[in-house]
């Protein structure tokens, strides 16, 4: 009897181990989009504010430029941003992600898809709340979350102020300034 | 009878299927494979069209093969390009319906082989208002551009595809108002001997009794001259940068193929002397000259070797060439005499010795030509003359290192490629752009008169105007 108990303990144990173990294998696209985008703001908070802002607006040492490899100045925060994107699409992950806006510097930059267009709208009206659907483009299915695209400093107000380009000159530290939209590809 | 006519008729199928299967096989496997080529390459790949799997990998390959083997070759210049359409900009799936237009992330939707019919300049075989498909509301974003066509975009001097590095906006404004000659007009000069020698200093260069060709055993047979401290080929090595840099005989030659590891690269050998008559040793100059082998490799003049073809000979080229030159091949020794560097007579005599076409045979009447005479003369100043190669080969710096780039290619088309590592060391910006976008300018080589202006300054003027004038930008509300 005892055995029999034992065993039982053992199977039922080894069962609930394989089920949380089943539970956890799986991640929510949404999940995994905000885990992501988590890094991915995370990250450029922190170049614009401790490296952008701090050497070219407070210390003066060096400036950031578009064209930052002919200026030998420091790649703008929009630009890190971008340069990743694409080292990550090259690695074909299903992963992808893009900067937008309704003020964009460059105009192939605008909400270009029905979602994207849809998710702009939404984070501008809800600047608390994250945009999540479901797109088809070419073919293939994604999960698509749209984020707000937050004004952290002043360098990122001052360059989209000043540029020649940007549709508004009227930008404040804390404002919207866009979004990021980022997609996982559906199986 | 209607039975027999029917066998026979097979028969006779059957006999010219064989026939004509055992001619294809021929060819393919042993003939000049000729029967398999579709259609006329394009004046960048026909010297390598008979290595069917340099592009095609293998027969009845995919797209992606093919696509990575474009990239093989010409991935390095497009990165150097900072290439503004990359493959990697279309991958986003937001720009699946512009893909679906034009399928930017493929080479062959714009560069397809052996279609002389639709090919035009830089191998393009798409209409050349191809920009339309992404950039139809290109007048709403600028106005300035509502009148020009799309099949304008890329005239010269306006935009490329690939390689802007020295026509987008901020870089015409930092150069608005510059003379047509600037006053500091000078080329830079290569330097390698002169930082070996800084980090060499206790080095003394070989003189003529210093040299080890005595050693060589195959150098003293019959076929060749003993290269005695008398010899012509030791008096002119004595004076050469390899002296200077002491580079001696048995650097570069060796006696037999089992001598070759000295230095660990391989060495020209007697045999090999006494055959071909010149030193074809590109992999022998490579192992101290490595940059440069690369870059001769990546051009129109070593890019067979680079696929371990036989070298290019002039009367492949499909330029016009000098007649007495056909039987010429083309390695280092075609341009540099081995045991004379002389680097004069590699800048401008090497070239016209097989180059007969317009553009070159007008050099000697050029201003860029009189200057360097007199930079040879010793009147001109050191950087000031004006070789071929000053332009076709340019002296490109990388943090104290001037080294001459040998992929003359690599700046040909468009042309606007020359701008930025050519033109800008001595001409102002305007000046360059307007002078490369006349065809007829150049054949003459910039012989005739002509007006140092280009449209896109005066765009570029008028939108720093604007800016000056500071319009006020619309808010948000």
């Amino acid at each position: 009897m005892t055995t029999f108990t034992t065993k039982l303990a053992a199977v039922t144990t080894l069962a609930a181990i394989s089920y949380s173990l089943n539970v956890h294998a799986e991640i929510s696209p949404q999940r995994m989009a905000d885990a992501i985008f988590a890094v991915i703001e995370s990250d450029r908070a922190i170049y614009t504010k401790h490296v952008v802002n701090r050497l070219q607006n407070e210390e003066e040492v060096i400036t950031a430029d578009e064209h930052w490899e002919d200026e030998q100045a420091l790649p703008l925060p929009a630009q890190m941003l971008r340069m990743g994107a694409e080292e990550v699409a090259e690695k074909d992950l299903g992963v992808t992600y893009a900067l937008m806006s309704t003020w964009p510097i460059n105009k192939q930059n605008e909400a270009v898809t029905e979602v994207e267009k849809a998710g702009m709208e939404y984070i501008m009206a809800n600047p608390t709340k994250r945009f999540y659907s479901e797109e088809t483009l070419g073919g293939v299915n994604y999960f698509t979350a749209v984020y707000q695209d937050i004004a952290v400093s002043e360098a990122c107000v001052q360059c989209h102020n000043d540029h020649q380009d940007s549709p508004r000159d009227d930008f404040k530290v804390g404002d919207v300034m866009g979004g990021v939209v980022l997609r996982i590809k559906l199986d | 009878m209607r039975i027999f006519k029917s066998v026979g008729f097979i028969h006779y199928g059957v006999l010219v299927t064989v026939l004509l299967g055992g001619i294809l096989a021929y060819n393919l496997l042993l003939g000049d494979r000729q029967l398999f080529v579709p259609g006329e390459t394009t004046h960048g790949h026909h010297q390598i069209e008979m290595a069917c799997s340099t592009c095609h990998v293998k027969a009845f390959t995919g797209s992606e093969p093919m696509q990575n083997a474009c990239v093989a070759c010409h991935g390095d210049a497009l990165d150097k390009a900072r290439d503004t359409h990359p493959k990697k900009k279309f991958t986003d799936p937001r720009n699946a319906d512009l893909l679906a237009n034009l399928d930017a992330t493929q080479c062959v939707t714009c560069h397809i082989e052996h279609s002389p019919e639709v090919t035009g300049d830089f191998g393009l075989t798409l209409p050349e208002d191809f920009c339309f498909y992404c950039h139809r509301d290109i007048a709403e974003e600028r106005p300035s551009h509502s009148e020009f066509a799309f099949d304008s975009c890329s005239n010269s001097g306006c935009h490329n595809y690939h390689d802007n590095k020295a026509l987008y906006e901020q870089y015409l404004a930092k150069h608005v108002g510059q003379p047509s000659l600037l006053n500091d007009a000078k080329v830079r000069i290569p330097n390698a001997i002169s930082l070996w020698l800084k980090s060499n200093s206790d080095s003394q260069p070989l003189a003529q009794h210093q040299n080890d060709g005595h050693t060589i055993k195959g150098l003293l047979g019959t076929a060749i001259q003993a290269p005695d401290s008398s010899a012509k080929v030791v008096q002119q090595w004595a004076t050469s940068a390899h002296a200077t840099a002491q580079v001696n005989c048995s650097d570069c030659h060796a006696e037999t193929d089992t001598s070759r590891t000295k230095n660990e690269a391989p060495l020209v050998t007697h045999t090999e002397l006494a055959h071909t008559g010149n030193l074809n040793g590109l992999a022998t100059c490579k192992s101290c000259h490595e940059k440069q082998t690369l870059g001769f490799k990546s051009g129109l003049h070593g890019m067979r070797q680079a696929i371990d073809l036989p070298a290019m000979q002039v009367a492949q080229a499909r330029l016009p060439m000098q007649k007495n030159a056909s039987h010429r091949e083309l390695n280092c020794s075609s341009c540099h005499d081995p045991h004379k560097p002389d680097l004069v007579e590699a800048a401008v005599t090497s070239c016209l010795t097989c180059h007969n076409d317009e553009h070159s045979n007008n050099f000697d009447k050029s201003k860029h030509y009189q200057a360097w005479l007199a930079e040879q003369s010793g009147q001109g100043a050191a950087g000031s003359g004006v070789s071929c190669a000053t332009c076709h080969m340019p002296r490109i710096k990388k943090g104290k290192r001037v080294h001459v780039e040998h992929n003359q290619s690599l700046t040909l088309e468009p042309n606007s490629k020359m701008i930025r590592p050519v033109c800008q060391q001595c001409h102002g910006l305007e000046f360059s752009i307007a002078a490369l976008a006349d065809r007829n300018l150049i054949n003459s080589n910039f012989t005739r008169d002509f007006e140092p202006r280009h449209q896109s300054f005066d765009l570029v003027k008028a939108r720093q105007a604007a800016k000056r004038a500071g319009k006020k930008k619309p808010s948000a509300d």
